[in-house]
């Protein structure tokens, strides 16, 4: 089995083990808030070098043209629990410390189980050899690079840009118009969700895996 | 006209896929079936025609189903170098790259077993680990595609691929089609025997393949009744599962459901079955060439029910969006009732 | 803007688009910031959730913006007004004006009342198709809800009665007393973040630089400020009453090409054109265009990417193509639609041939002979630039200062005097201490600026004065009466100056008339004087409900040119012919014919979509946009597409009675079936170009030069029609057919 060494910036080399990571990274797509302007779109394809045809992050939009209007931006969702990962044959996804699930492009053989496995259909899978390998699976980093030496060319040219390493957010969330996709950690951005469905005065409950596949969906 | 990638195709694109579900889970089958004739009734002629048959047919079912598994894969070298790289025990490619790892030998050997004569004992020993693993290899090809639910609580992401049904669906049609190869393979035998060996040899292989045909209309009945099963399971289940249930039969997949599978495969060998049943027993005309059809016809269905549920995997159970979400003011109610805050 | 300066004085937005956050009503016509302004979504929304502000949107299509809206009204393209006045018409007779502001600060309410008084809820109804109670909840909710803002762009400007449009906004937002107070303002979002400046500096043919106009005067007060003598600029013209005379628009410069100059304002045809930074795509008629195209001696495109001018033509020389280095590559100031100036840095030395525009304007007043001129104003000449300028490709970030402080100089009208290239950087160096809502400074050396110091910035101490015509803080703070445009009396005897207790604090408490040469006084005393005494160098006078000088004195309904309802054009028909405006002929009646509704019954209107600006020479060379939004199409209802046999994705020919030698002209375009019009209208986004009528023009395009995606422009079918006041395009309503192709 190919060694990586993955270098992860959260924890402190040779220093005690946390056995929790200082954050756990997530995205929140506010869909009262999201336009559908598609800026994430291409900053995210410009920042990272996309070839055409993947979409790491995606704009949906549902009734289109007509009252109930609604759309929401679909990245790679950075599950705690994910699915790709676990069905991932050869171990080539993983989660960081920091809850960035990433794909480790050496390992990874192309059987596309992870495709199946992704309710948001997140890993995709190029054509040609743009990323240097036959068809290897390709998604949304959290503009964390991956697992290789930070700000290498290797790293550019397998994975795309490292923000994460920079201490900047991901491209798509930092060019949100209307703030509707946040980046960040999982506390912080409940603080925003709660704020905001405060004041607009709904009902609980944004996003959780009762709403999206609870009895009776 | 946005082109957007919303959930990419892979394995219905290429033919890959079905085909290697479709060979692995018939080699299952075959192992199973010739295991079963030799260790059951092999003493008997007709029986052991039908296992040696079994073991021929389940080498070339389960080298080119593999070439066809390992070829679609981005890497296909390490497909073959799968103990080492596979590390992930809990995943069924993982298992299946182990259940194959084992099968294909095991197969050899049977085959071999029979090619070269090798002693009763030691061919009936191959055929008693033979005939479970055969079932655990049609079985597998189901709990590969259904195990895309791994998150604990029960949640489907594809509601097609149901770990209840689909795995006994595709062993009971590996046995389908194992029968129908093994009596193709029967037929065949006894045709060219016809033309080349001395008279009366041919009537043991074709009696052989009207017993096979016999046992294929048994299991062609199981895998009929276990379809309808499914679906009505599919039918009053969740909104995605009854999605999954129009796709299917009423949907873009319905043609190749109703016309290819269920009326080639399920549907017309049954009634060729009973006609050729009326005519051997009622009108003593036995036509065996009637049973190249429908031999023919079950492992097109077979076939077909692998490429239709393969592609029937790109349906996904739907995202509810959030609650809070609506009702939308001055605009109005969620587009699904029963959505709401 | 013509319109909102013939109501109050300035023409430009009133507020700023933060400013929003403070609306309680937000009503959005003729405009869609869903797709053309995003950023603007983020305060809007933030209205909506945190002052749980009424968001209405009135649009012939349910466009993204509608989809955030609290209420939706369709209305017919083309009947912006009878929707307004029907509103008006509710609010008086519900007693919800403000009776305050109409008093002290407005002339001729009487006018107004009269005028509309025609508009009941039936008429207006019928008119524009939205039901009666979609008015009138919107009439209330904008009532109940102050202060409410009113946002507009195209969908409001582009039509042949486009100003009277605009100004009956005004006049809206005058009824319910939402001007000068933080959350209300007419609105009017313009295009990108240099628009308003290029109007602000001249980009008009009927003005210099700040809106003075080309009479004598404005003349001799530039004259002086780059220290030219006047007789010299008389010299470069040929005559000095063509000197004085408005010159053809971008809109109609064509027809100075094509038709007889016995029918121009002036005596002999264009024979030249410089397109600088501009799309013909981008124009109406475009077929005719391309006619002018093909008969011009020289065209000269500026640009950085090759733009429709250069392929639309079918002829073989004379078009020169200037590499222009793109705002990246040069520093300089904009100022966009909240009159904020924003200073830009350079990110990148030009590229391979490129030339910023100000080396190529230099390069070109220096081999034409007045480029010691071009460069000298009163204080000196610019800094930084070298002996010859042949082969220079950019000028140090000193010469490029120096223009704007000829600029600060000379641009005394709207005060553009305070935003020196210094206070301008000090802000982007502190642009943390800015609060987002009133984007007012709060401690370091900028303390109490506002960002961007929105003009009128009358010092280099003022502030800024981000929301006009506010009486309720000092003029040193950035408060404002209406501009004592027109005299101390209208024509008919009555005031113009503001009543009793409507004028900021610190000076005279009732209106004054403007301070004598605060405009062309370029050592600043004037409007210091008028500074320190409290007062607005500009006056305090009363905004117009009337105004006199310009054709509908009072704005009143007339039908498009292309209007499908013949009856209408009896009852509302539209202006009388026009013999000369900006030096072409301009006829009305005469282009109204009520036959079209029958041969072509579909509306016809363009637009923007989020992906693409303008002609898009630029963004259909960006490869990620184009993924996104790949192909020209036609945005049709359901019913439409199947009443003519199409489907999603069929090919069909879009026809206009716009003349093409007799034949209608036509674009083959894909259908996307859609909702979002409805079954009466087609849209069609404006961004492509390389198409003609079904013929690819990709192959006239210089090697590696095309961009990604060619399409059918819009404009080969956009037909006659334009503005009374200002000659803008009607690209907004027209009419057509639609074939299976």
């Amino acid at each position: 089995m190919a060694e990586t060494k993955v270098s992860i910036p959260f924890r402190q080399a040779g220093g005690p083990e946390l056995k929790y990571a200082p954050s756990r990274l997530k995205f929140y797509i506010d869909v009262k808030r999201c336009i559908e302007c598609g800026g994430c779109e291409v900053a995210c394809k410009n920042e990272n070098n996309v070839p055409p045809g993947i979409a790491r992050i995606r704009v949906v939009t549902i009734n289109e043209g007509e009252p109930g209007e609604t759309n929401v931006a679909v990245p790679c969702m950075h599950c705690s629990k994910a699915p790709c990962v676990a069905v991932c044959p050869v171990d080539a996804l993983f989660h960081r410390p920091d809850g960035i699930v990433q794909v480790n492009k050496e390992t990874c053989i192309g059987c596309g189980y992870c495709l199946y496995a992704c309710p948001f259909g997140a890993p995709q899978f190029p054509k040609g050899d743009a990323f240097g390998a036959r068809g290897v699976m390709d998604k949304c980093t959290y503009c964390a690079g991956g697992p290789e030496v930070p700000f290498s060319e290797r790293e550019r040219r397998l994975y795309g840009a490292n923000r994460i390493a920079e201490g900047k957010l991901p491209a798509c969330a930092s060019v949100c118009a209307t703030k509707a996709l946040i980046a960040g950690d999982g506390e912080e951005i409940a603080n925003v969700v709660r704020m905001r469905v405060a004041a607009r005065g709904a009902g609980g409950g944004a996003w959780g895996w009762e709403a999206a596949y609870g009895k009776g969906f | 006209m946005e082109p957007i990638v919303l959930w990419q195709q892979k394995w219905g694109l290429s033919f890959n896929i079905p085909w290697y579900l479709f060979l692995g889970s018939l080699a299952g089958g075959t192992l199973t079936i010739g295991g079963l004739a030799d260790l059951v009734a092999g003493r008997r002629e007709r029986f052991r025609h039908l296992a040696r048959a079994a073991a021929y047919v389940t080498i070339p079912a389960i080298v080119i189903g593999g070439l066809s598994l390992s070829f679609h894969l981005g890497k296909p070298e390490r497909g073959f170098a799968f103990p080492v790289f596979f590390t992930n025990y809990q995943s069924w490619l993982t298992i299946g790259g182990w259940v194959v790892g084992a099968f294909a030998p095991l197969s050899v050997a049977y085959g071999a077993a029979w090619y070269f004569a090798f002693p009763r004992s030691t061919r009936l020993t191959l055929a008693a680990f033979g005939v479970p693993l055969g079932l655990v290899m049609s079985l597998y090809t189901g709990f590969l595609l259904s195990a895309a639910w791994v998150i604990p609580g029960d949640r489907w992401y594809v509601p097609l691929w149901d770990w209840r049904y689909l795995p006994v669906l595709f062993a009971l049609s590996g046995l389908s089609t194992g029968f129908a190869a093994c009596g193709l393979a029967l037929l065949v035998s006894g045709s060219l025997r016809r033309f080349f060996a001395p008279p009366g040899s041919a009537e043991t292989f074709e009696s052989a393949a009207e017993v096979t045909s016999l046992a294929d209309g048994v299991s062609l009945l199981a895998e009929a009744s276990w379809v309808y099963f499914f679906l009505a399971s599919l039918a009053v289940g969740s909104l995605g599962q009854q999605a999954a249930f129009r796709l299917l039969t009423q949907g873009q997949l319905a043609p190749w459901f109703w016309w290819g599978f269920v009326a080639t495969g399920l549907a017309a060998p049954l009634a060729i079955s009973v006609v050729h049943l009326v005519s051997d027993r009622i009108f003593h005309t036995p036509a065996a060439w009637i049973l190249y059809a429908k031999f023919a016809l079950v492992l097109a269905g077979g076939l077909l029910l692998r490429y239709t549920v393969v592609w029937g995997g790109d349906l996904k159970t739907p995202l509810i969006f959030p609650p809070s979400m609506w009702p939308v003011p001055g605009v109005g109610v969620p587009p699904v009732s029963g959505l709401g805050g | 803007m013509a319109g909102l300066a013939n109501v109050f004085g300035f023409g430009a937005m009133t507020n700023h688009q933060n400013d929003i956050r403070h609306s309680r009503s937000v009503l959005i016509i003729g405009m869609n910031p869903a797709e053309n302004h995003p950023i603007s979504m983020q305060h809007i929304l933030t209205a909506k959730e945190v002052n749980r502000a009424v968001v209405i949107s009135v649009d012939p299509r349910f466009t993204k913006t509608s989809a955030f809206a609290n209420k939706y009204v369709r209305i017919r393209s083309g009947t912006d007004i009878p929707f307004i006045y029907g509103l008006i018409n509710l609010i008086l007779a519900n007693g919800w004006e403000d009776k305050r502001m109409i008093q002290e600060r407005t002339y001729d309410f009487e006018g107004l009342k009269a005028e509309v008084a025609k508009y009941d809820l039936e008429t207006v109804s019928d008119i524009t198709g939205a039901s009666k109670e979609d008015i009138a909840w919107v009439a209330k909710a904008i009532s109940e809800n102050r202060p409410g803002t009113i946002i507009w762009a195209m969908g409001g400007t582009q039509h042949s009665n486009g100003t009277a449009v605009v100004r009956t906004y005004c006049h809206l937002q005058l009824v319910l007393g939402n001007m000068g107070v933080p959350g209300g303002g007419t609105d009017v979002f313009r295009g990108h973040d240099g628009i308003q400046g290029v109007t602000d500096v001249g980009g008009g043919p009927e003005t210099l630089p700040g809106y003075y106009g080309i009479a004598e005067s404005a003349w001799k007060h530039w004259a002086k400020a780059w220290d030219v003598p006047y007789e010299w600029l008389v010299a470069r013209f040929k005559s000095k009453a063509l000197m004085e005379k408005p010159g053809f628009t971008v809109a109609r410069w064509y027809e100075g090409v094509l038709l007889d100059p016995k029918a121009l304002g002036q005596d002999v045809p264009i024979k030249a054109l410089i397109c600088w930074g501009h799309s013909t795509n981008a124009l109406q008629q475009m077929d005719r265009v391309k006619q002018a195209l093909e008969k011009l001696e020289l065209i000269v495109d500026i640009d950085p990417f090759v733009t429709n001018t250069a392929v639309l033509p079918d002829r073989k020389d004379g078009i020169y193509l200037l590499p222009a280095a793109t705002n990246y590559e040069s520093p300089g100031s904009a100022t966009n639609t909240n009159r904020d100036l924003q200073w830009r840095q350079k990110v990148v030395d030009p590229v391979w041939e490129s030339r910023t525009d100000l080396a190529i304007m230099v390069d070109l007043a220096e081999r034409l002979g007045f480029r010691k001129q071009f460069i000298h104003n009163m204080k000196g000449d610019w800094k930084g630039v070298p002996a010859s300028v042949k082969d220079v490709k950019a000028f140090p970030e000193q010469t490029v200062e120096d223009v704007l402080r000829e600029i600060n100089m000379g641009v005394l009208s709207i005060g553009y005097v305070g935003q020196t290239p210094e206070r301008l950087k000090r802000q982007q160096e502190w642009a943390h201490v800015f609060e987002i809502k009133t984007k007012k400074a709060e401690g370091g050396p900028v303390h109490g600026e506002q960002w961007g110091l929105p003009w009128p910035c009358w010092t280099d101490t003022h502030p800024g004065t981000p929301i006009l015509y506010r009486t309720d803080i000092p003029v040193s703070q950035g408060g404002l009466g209406f501009r004592a445009l027109w005299g101390p009396k209208a024509p008919d005897g009555q005031t113009m100056l503001a009543g009793e207790g409507a004028a900021p604090p610190g000076g005279p408490s009732a209106g004054y008339p403007a301070e004598a040469n605060y405009a062309t006084d370029l050592t600043l005393d004037a409007i210091k004087k008028a500074l320190a005494a409290g007062r607005a160098p500009y006056g305090n006078g009363r905004a117009r409900f009337n105004s006199w000088n310009i054709p509908d004195p009072v704005p009143t309904h007339r039908e498009p040119i292309h209007s499908p309802r013949p009856d209408l054009i009896t009852k509302w028909p539209t202006y009388d012919d026009v013999k000369e405006h900006y030096r072409v002929p301009q006829p009305y009646k005469s282009m109204q014919k009520p036959e079209w509704a029958q041969q072509y019954p579909v509306i016809l209107t363009t637009g923007r979509v989020v992906e693409f600006e303008g002609g898009s020479a630029q963004e259909r060379s960006s490869q990620w946009l184009v993924e996104l939004n790949p192909e020209m199409y036609v945005e049709m209802h359901p019913k439409l597409a199947h009443d003519h046999g199409l489907r999603h994705g069929d090919w069909c020919w879009i026809e206009s009675p716009e003349d093409m030698d007799g034949r209608p002209s036509r674009v083959k375009v894909k259908v996307k079936v859609t909702r979002r019009v409805g079954p009466d209208t087609v849209f069609l986004p404006f961004h492509w170009g390389g198409v003609f009528e079904g013929k690819s023009l990709v192959n006239k395009y210089p090697e590696g030069t095309a961009p990604y995606t060619v399409g059918e422009s819009a404009n080969t079918v956009t037909t006659y029609g334009y503005d009374r006041v200002t000659q803008m395009q009607e690209t907004k309503t027209s009419l057509c057919r639609i074939k299976k192709a």
